[in-house]
């Protein structure tokens, strides 16, 4: 068995290192993508890390995380910033792969500097959802939240880093990169039945920064 | 090989249809006050109020590790759109990543044990003119490509959630879509990869099972 694991695992190294070839420097699933315009604190709140989609129950659940790789810290808070919006896509109706609803989130602070969360366009919402990060948020048929969560994503990325710097195999399926990180999260919950179409339902995400030059 | 591609594709591309959920909505507020237009707040924070075109774009997700792994211009993918997608714009990058992959693992895989499926442009899928790779299904009537190009993350209500139908907290989802880009699936089944594994197969910490999900911050 484990001259299985090692073979496959040197297999799959094999992908990686010609991936790096090619120019890339990949932390799955997608931090750090695109790693050329990640530049700390002004990149970070718009480098997207995972999406999820599923149905739970009656309802469809969508999540958006950003700001990955954050180590946990004292007092530490969610990572938000007012230029920054996050675009939630649906194509429900047509498969025509445009959007036929797409929420819109963005943060911004209130008169004692408390961040809030804004969320336009929420399926069976019927308004606009606001409030206070890191909290449930409830309006219509719709539940929202945003704020800092753990690193849902689990993946050998250590590993990965290291093969690539010493040559040396070092994949090790215990080992997850993402343990112990944190994350900031933006999850909305809806009914199926408030999706705008009968589907197949494709979702994507996207950011944007105020502006132009990204 | 673009060709065959477009072929197939041209079957789900795109009829012309107005893009909406963006425009500014009326919505009548909850105490019976006077509506309000999104944008701003009722609530006392300072919101943006600019449209989304007045944004410039930085990053888009879809299926997980697309992007990352087999997209080679990152930032013309990141500032491309699932109408991009599926007019091929970025189809070529991926096939190349893909056929280079191939091109140095599947000695590998066969000499795990593993078939890996083909690439070859010589020898296409009968029905679909395509790479048995792109064209072999991962469900019934859920090809390869299909979940690639455009790249977005697919969930039919009408069947179990699970990537890659939607994606849940606890798919493992690296370990699937090297399965399903690397193996020839009707030897080997979708989770052939995960059942080894060659990533950690769980997070670290138990998800919610109710809203948000998502586990509570670790601290220090």
């Amino acid at each position: 068995m484990m001259d299985r694991r090692t073979r496959l695992g040197g297999a799959l190294l094999a992908g990686v290192l010609a991936l790096g070839a090619a120019g890339a420097v990949a932390y799955a699933s997608d931090h750090l993508d695109p790693s050329p315009r990640v530049d700390g604190a002004h990149g970070l709140p718009a480098d997207i890390a995972d999406l999820y989609a599923w149905k739970q129950g009656d309802d469809v659940v969508l999540v958006l995380d950003y700001a990955g790789l954050v180590q946990p810290a004292a007092n530490q808070s969610g990572t938000y910033d007012r230029d920054v919006l996050y675009t939630l896509n649906i194509d429900s109706a047509d498969a025509d792969f445009e959007p036929d609803a797409s929420i819109q989130v963005r943060f911004g602070k209130d008169g004692n500097g408390q961040w809030g969360v804004q969320l336009l366009n929420v399926p069976g919402a019927g308004g606009p959802i606001e409030g206070a990060v890191e909290q449930t948020l409830t309006k219509g048929s719709a539940k929202a939240f945003a704020g800092l969560r753990d690193d849902p994503f689990f993946f050998d990325e250590q590993g990965y880093l290291d093969t690539l710097s010493t040559g040396t195999l070092s994949f090790d399926s215990t080992r997850d990169f993402f343990a112990g990180q944190n994350t900031t999260a933006i999850v909305v919950e809806f009914p199926v039945s408030a999706l705008p179409g009968a589907g197949p339902h494709r979702f994507w995400a996207t950011t944007g920064r105020i502006g132009t030059g990204g | 090989m673009r060709n065959a591609l477009h072929l197939t594709l041209a079957v789900c591309a795109a009829v012309a249809m107005a893009a909406c959920g963006s425009s500014t909505t009326v919505t009548p507020q909850p105490d019976g006050g006077t509506p309000q237009p999104d944008g701003g707040s009722v609530a006392g924070f300072d919101f943006r109020t600019d449209a989304p075109g007045a944004y410039t774009r930085f990053d888009r997700v879809g299926m997980p590790a697309v992007s990352t792994v087999l997209a080679m211009d990152k930032d013309a993918y990141n500032d491309g759109t699932p109408t991009a997608d599926a007019n091929l714009d970025f189809a070529g990058q991926l096939i190349t990543s893909l056929t280079n992959l191939h091109a140095a693992l599947d000695d590998d895989f066969t000499g795990a044990g593993l078939t890996p499926c083909s690439m070859d442009p010589s020898d296409p899928n009968d029905a679909m003119s395509l790479p048995k790779c792109l064209a072999q299904e991962v469900a019934p009537g859920v090809s390869v490509v299909s979940l690639v190009v455009p790249d977005t993350l697919t969930l039919d209500t009408s069947k179990a959630s699970g990537f890659p139908n939607g994606r849940l907290l606890t798919d493992p989802v690296i370990d699937v879509t090297l399965n399903v880009i690397f193996l020839d699936l009707s030897v080997h089944g979708p989770g052939t990869l995960a059942g080894v594994p060659i990533n950690p197969p769980a997070n670290d910490v138990a998800f919610l099972s109710a809203f948000p999900y998502l586990a509570p911050p670790h601290t220090l």
